[in-house]
């Protein structure tokens, strides 16, 4: 079996943190141009550095998405950013413009060629033709069906990377530009506005008219997809939060290693749809994977929403010989509240939170209120730096 | 210039009007590989007597798609070119050294001058994006290293999804079914034009693009026309006289407004 990795977004150098941490394999980023979320804070080049550093000491990779449909104006600066990545030691680029793909090869970039899934390759012909540009991976479309996914290893031979996880577009990937339309923003260089999820009327009708996807979530199809050639698991999402990110990953990652290792049951399945539904706010569900998606993979009217406030906080510090934990707050929470913590090394563990309450000046205090204040408190499980405490999760 | 107009035939009884007023080149949106137009049979195209006919392939292929388009391209007898969107078919092409012309013709890519050229070094033709100002395409225009192809007239391709959203709507509310429909944001107010069949969904722009400014750029092999959801009459009215004033229905696209794409730019 090929190696199968797990692939994070990540807004900026802590998130990187945090999902490599959390059982991340490769991280994908954007630099502050050419990629495809202009209006994130991304990463600078120094950041960029600072990434693959702590990446590859964790003998993990770091890809840069170079993905925007290039307007001349664009391609001012652009060969020095690539060599400049390229000398940092990032591992691949995600690229969909023709162009990029060229000055990699002019440029004798030693880094990787992936296929963004903006170039919207859904057959071995397409792929074929980027396997001869000197691409070693393609993302292929969201709307690849699993017959598709493995006609084209069968063809083609390319590692390639599928969406597991996070929001849909309702158009093929770089086939829209309703947001040039409604908002002047080119969605093709990042500016999208999410048009799509706006809601319209429509002719000779008093309902509302929704082209809203729910999310995709692949949880149930994992063995399959690795059957049928999936090398690498891409979890949408360089805008979300550090929450978001450690509990998708923390998800998937022993999803996956239990598909590997064949201890996978429906219970921990459900278990693990319950946390991941939970946490992104949204309803998500398998999209093109076994069919053409319906009504029933769209919102309409309203949409079933959850508590977001489940995350309460990040261990900063946590001291051995006291057992006191040091926490960043990031929700409400007082004493006697029922908490789990989980973390890279620490599985789920329920922990009640004491009577003895401290804020950072060790005032003794009975709730957490204020958001990123700092807390103390003893607590008899062994945690570490970066550790997370949420409501307790209970299905 | 009426030579040089490629125009998507939309409904064949309407044929000889365009032809009275000069247009000799037609293209056919091939039955079972688009989405967004009136489609053709190749029966149906044989049968149409026009000289110059090009076939139309504009939806994104799924492997199936891509063994069913290689088993028909022998047929393509009497046919001068494929635009496709799809590189699949710019490969399949390729491999069996297919002798007609081939333009590319991807919505929203090919926006700057080195991507075409880099395209025209293996095609004959490539379709301009249509979200470009004035200045963008008269620079693309005036560099490339071959003839191009530029957006003149018609509806503008805005969005293209593999979902059915206008049969899924209407499922949803148990309603008769209908495969065209304008849909206007409750809050902006813009509007777009649904048009569906089997293989998805185009949202078409809320107004008709006229790219008469784009008439005196250099290196231009076609205009292309899209006569889909246009009201005849209109239409023969730009192609009798392509400078007259803009009508109500009709606007100038992108060619005076430039996008934006990071916040702090406005």
């Amino acid at each position: 079996m090929e190696r199968i990795e797990l692939l994070a977004p990540s807004g900026n150098l802590e998130r990187l943190k945090i999902a490599l941490l959390y059982g991340a394999d490769a991280v994908y980023i954007g630099g502050q141009d050419y990629s495809l979320r202009a209006n994130a804070k991304n990463f600078s080049i120094d950041d960029i550095r600072e990434a693959v550093s702590f990446a590859h000491n964790l003998h993990k990779r770091v890809y840069v998405t170079v993905n925007i449909v290039f307007h001349d104006s664009n391609l001012a600066g652009l060969k020095e950013y690539m060599l400049t990545l390229d000398e940092i030691g990032v591992d691949a680029f995600i690229v969909s413009d023709v162009i990029v793909m060229q000055l990699m090869k002019e440029l004798s970039i030693k880094a990787e060629l992936h296929v963004s899934t903006q170039a919207s390759s859904l057959n071995y012909e397409a792929v074929n033709f980027y396997k001869d540009l000197g691409a070693t991976r393609v993302v292929l479309a969201r709307e690849a069906h699993k017959s598709d996914i493995l006609r084209i290893k069968e063809e083609t031979g390319l590692e390639l990377e599928c969406f597991v996880h996070g929001a849909m577009c309702t158009s093929i990937s770089g086939r829209c530009v309703l947001s040039n339309y409604a908002t002047l923003r080119d969605s093709n260089r990042g500016g999208c506005a999410q048009v799509c999820r706006f809601v319209f009327d429509i002719e000779d009708s008093n309902q509302v008219f929704s082209m809203t996807p729910k999310d995709l979530n692949m949880v149930s199809v994992l063995e399959e997809m690795i059957k049928v050639g999936v090398n690498s698991f891409k979890v949408e999402g360089r805008m979300r939060s550090v929450y978001y990110i450690a509990t998708v990953i923390y998800t998937y990652r022993r999803l996956i290693d239990r598909v590997l290792n064949h201890n996978i049951d429906s219970k921990y399945t459900d278990y693990s749809l319950k946390i991941l539904n939970r946490c992104a706010n949204r309803d998500s569900v398998e999209q093109f994977f076994n069919k053409i998606p319906s009504n029933k993979e769209q919102y309409f009217l309203g949409r079933d929403e959850e508590s977001n406030k489940d995350f309460l906080g990040i261990v900063l510090d946590y001291n051995k010989d006291n057992n006191m934990v040091t926490l960043e707050q990031r929700n409400y929470f007082k004493t006697g509240d029922v908490v789990e913590f989980f973390g890279p090394n620490l599985e789920p563990t329920s922990f009640i939170i004491p009577d003895e309450l401290y804020d950072e000046k060790e005032n003794l205090i009975d709730v957490a209120r204020h958001p990123k204040m700092i807390v103390r408190f003893k607590c008899p499980i062994t945690l570490r730096k970066d550790d997370m405490m949420r409501v307790e999760l209970k299905f | 210039m009426i030579s040089k107009i490629l125009l998507v035939l939309d409904n064949p009884l309407y044929l000889n009007d365009y032809r009275k007023v000069g247009v000799t080149t037609f293209l056919f949106p091939l039955k079972g590989f688009c989405v967004g137009y009136r489609e053709y049979s190749l029966d149906e195209i044989n049968k149409i007597d026009v000289s110059n006919k090009y076939l139309l392939v504009n939806r994104v292929l799924d492997c199936k798609d891509i063994d069913a388009f290689k088993k028909i391209i022998a047929n393509f007898q009497g046919i001068k070119g494929i635009l496709f969107e799809d590189i699949g078919v710019y490969q399949s092409l390729k491999n069996v050294n297919y002798s007609g012309e081939m333009i590319l013709f991807q919505n929203h890519f090919n926006c700057n001058q080195k991507s075409i050229d880099f395209w025209l070094d293996r095609v004959n033709s490539v379709v301009v994006s249509n979200e470009l100002t004035y200045k963008e395409l008269e620079y693309i225009a005036s560099n490339v290293k071959g003839e191009i192809v530029l957006h003149l007239y018609g509806y503008n391709q805005v969005m293209y999804s593999r979902r059915k959203l206008l049969t899924n709507f209407y499922n949803e509310f148990e309603l008769d079914k209908h495969d065209k429909r304008v849909i206007e944001d409750k809050a902006t107010h813009v509007k777009f034009r649904a048009y569906e069949n089997e293989y998805g969904t185009v949202m078409y722009s809320e107004k008709i693009f006229n790219g008469h400014k784009l008439l005196n750029l250099d290196n231009v092999k076609y205009f292309y026309v899209n006569s889909t959801l246009i009201n005849h009459d209109l239409l023969m009215s730009f192609l009798k006289d392509v400078n007259r004033p803009l009508d109500n229905e009709e606007d100038d696209g992108f060619l005076e407004k430039e996008t934006i794409y990071k916040l702090k730019e406005r």
